[in-house]
């Protein structure tokens, strides 16, 4: 059954050069249980695509679109409204656990503030469930009593605290917007294992923000990749990872180091995908991604790309995607 | 949270304006609190006799024009200070924080119309404008506290204004936000406690401050009223007796100014000691 799904979706803000369209034309649904990835650079309106579905983006940017939860059209709450959703139904864990709790808080108020907010429940209650969050996400209340502060716990410890504190309500989505950027590898893992143990267990829809395409790999099974506020693929994470599409995707992959290709002689400089990101300021006619596409043509400058199905929900926005392996072979 | 109340008591004392500052105003504080329990003598003990005398053993510093002693009348001077910039301050934080969260917490037309009365307040003198309400509302020590708890209230909407801007850019009051939480529940428990020390040192500065406007208002006639002791009454009275006794005008003079100087120490050395990157510089 579908929970959200974003129709159409465009984000512009209005900024003393004009408006810039910061997301355009952004399609997707989710499923209940079910795992979303969203994957680009940085810039690319990964997190203003999340930010949008909690309706947080600052006012000066102008929504159009629909984000349904369910039946519900989401941009068409008031504030009242959307203060029930949010941490309710939709939760969302930030990048920095350093910055995304308050210093003079202590984690056992903070742990308590969604549940205060959207249950009924006594103080007691409250108490015993905020411990039994923080046994779930793998703090020991021995160890780590409820008055500690912050900045007496470490980045992964943090970060556990902050999912306790998302999950509290057991929303029916969660969005992760790269929760393990600021964390090293090691506790990477544990805090992604962490994430989708609990979205499994509890029921809960996730939607991965990363830029990092291990990191979507090892935890979603849909994945859509966006560049410069547009989607250029989605489809099943395993059709776009071994069959990508468009060649934007394509450089992406290319991009990742592959371990001991210069060890062993080979001696190839690491691939990048040449020039840089386009500036959203500018008016664009064609694909966002013509500029920098080694399959460019004329007509891709000048016109947008309609989306093409490849089947299974694999869709891509190009005139010119890859198309199985020989493509991908003469691309390389 | 020990370590740090810890660690500011370690910086404050390596503060000189902090450190003579706090034993000044800490000094005037006992004084105000030691007139609920003892005086030499009764402020309104009028002893005609003993009219202008010099110090002595019976009266430390001496007696006024009516013979009251002066050194009871300044004991109780300072209580009435204290409790004057107490309340006024009170009303200054009290209206003037919530005004200022407000502000910065809805932004737009909201903060528009706060901020723009506040500039209407804050551009007339303040100690005019105190003249201006006592001489509406009558003369007498309340309308005094009010008039100078309405001046209070713009300097801590702003100051608490601008602190709750910086403390809205930051992350945490996002992920308050995704969590449901409303923006006046925010600035309650997530802004309001980033910005504690800001205000605490305001509020010392504003504390000198009333001081000062409320000796001014009664040297005026339009504070407290007699037979209660004002700092800035003896002064009035002591104008006529310039001549011949010009200590009945050096006393509460020199309380004024000492207190005002010890006050406005503290809260410059408070601030250096709250804001860990003025400290390096020292």
């Amino acid at each position: 059954m579908t929970l959200l799904q974003v129709k159409n979706l465009n984000v512009t803000i209005e900024t003393p050069y004009g408006p810039v369209e910061i997301v355009k034309k952004a399609n997707f649904s989710l499923d209940k249980n079910d795992t979303l990835g969203i994957v680009g650079e940085s810039g690319c309106g990964k997190s203003v695509t999340a930010l949008a579905i909690m309706s947080l983006l600052p006012p000066e940017s102008i929504v159009s679109g629909q984000i349904l939860l369910e039946d519900q059209d989401l941009l068409l709450l008031n504030e009242d409204q959307l203060c029930n959703i949010r941490g309710n139904r939709i939760g969302m864990i930030f990048q920095e656990p350093m910055t995304a709790l308050n210093p003079v808080q202590t984690i056992g108020f903070q742990i308590a503030e969604t549940l205060m907010l959207h249950k009924k429940l006594k103080k007691a209650q409250i108490t015993a469930q905020v411990k039994d969050l923080m046994e779930k996400v793998g703090l020991d209340v021995n160890r780590f009593p409820l008055n500690l502060y912050p900045h007496q716990l470490s980045g992964g410890q943090r970060q556990r605290v902050m999912i306790a504190m998302v999950i509290a309500c057991r929303p029916d989505l969660l969005i992760a917007d790269e929760p393990t950027t600021a964390l090293d590898v090691t506790v990477q893992e544990q805090i992604l294992d962490l994430i989708n143990d609990l979205a499994q267990r509890y029921g809960m829809a996730l939607i991965m923000i990363s830029h990092d395409l291990g990191v979507i790999a090892q935890t979603t099974k849909n994945v859509m990749v966006m560049y410069a506020g547009t989607v250029m693929e989605k489809g099943k994470t395993i059709d776009v990872f071994q069959n990508m599409a468009h060649p934007y995707t394509y450089g992406l992959f290319a991009s990742i180091p592959k371990p001991g290709s210069s060890r062993l002689g080979t001696k190839q400089p690491l691939y990048s995908i040449p020039g840089h990101v386009p500036d959203l300021r500018n008016s664009f006619k064609g694909c966002r991604f013509a500029d920098r596409c080694f399959r460019a043509q004329k007509q891709c400058s000048l016109k947008e790309p309609s989306h093409t199905t490849l089947g299974n929900g694999h869709d891509v926005w190009c005139f010119h995607p890859l198309a199985g392996k020989k493509d991908h072979d003469a691309a390389g | 949270m020990f370590d740090r109340s810890n660690e500011i008591l370690r910086h404050g004392l390596t503060n000189k304006s902090f450190v003579i500052g706090g034993v000044v105003s800490l000094v005037f504080f006992l004084i105000a609190i030691l007139s609920y329990l003892w005086t030499p003598h009764p402020i309104d003990n009028i002893d005609i006799k003993n009219k202008l005398l010099g110090p002595c053993w019976t009266y430390f510093l001496g007696t006024d024009h009516f013979g009251r002693d002066i050194f009871s009348m300044l004991i109780m001077g300072a209580r009435n200070s204290v409790i004057v910039a107490f309340v006024a301050i009170g009303i200054g934080i009290g209206i003037g924080v919530p005004l200022g969260l407000v502000a910065a917490a809805e932004k737009g037309w909201v903060d528009e119309l706060i901020m723009r009365f506040n500039d209407f307040t804050f551009a007339f003198p303040s100690l005019i404008s105190a003249i201006m309400i006592t001489a509406i509302l009558g003369p007498g020590a309340v309308n005094s506290v009010i008039a100078i708890g309405i001046f209070n209230i713009p300097v801590f909407a702003r100051v608490a204004r601008g602190g709750a801007l910086s403390i809205w850019k930051k992350e945490f009051i996002l992920a308050a936000r995704s969590a449901g939480k409303k923006k006046l529940r925010i600035s309650a428990e997530h802004v309001l406690p980033n910005i504690f020390s800001i205000l605490i040192v305001q509020a010392t500065i504003q504390f000198a401050l009333g001081i000062l406007a409320e000796a001014g208002l009664s040297y005026l006639g339009l504070g407290t009223q007699p037979p209660a002791a004002s700092w800035g009454k003896m002064l009035n009275e002591a104008q006529t007796f310039l001549h011949f006794a010009p200590q009945l005008a050096i006393y509460p003079g020199a309380a004024i100014a000492l207190t005002v100087l010890g006050l406005n120490l503290f809260g410059d050395g408070l601030r250096d000691v709250l804001d860990p990157k003025l400290r390096r510089n020292r």
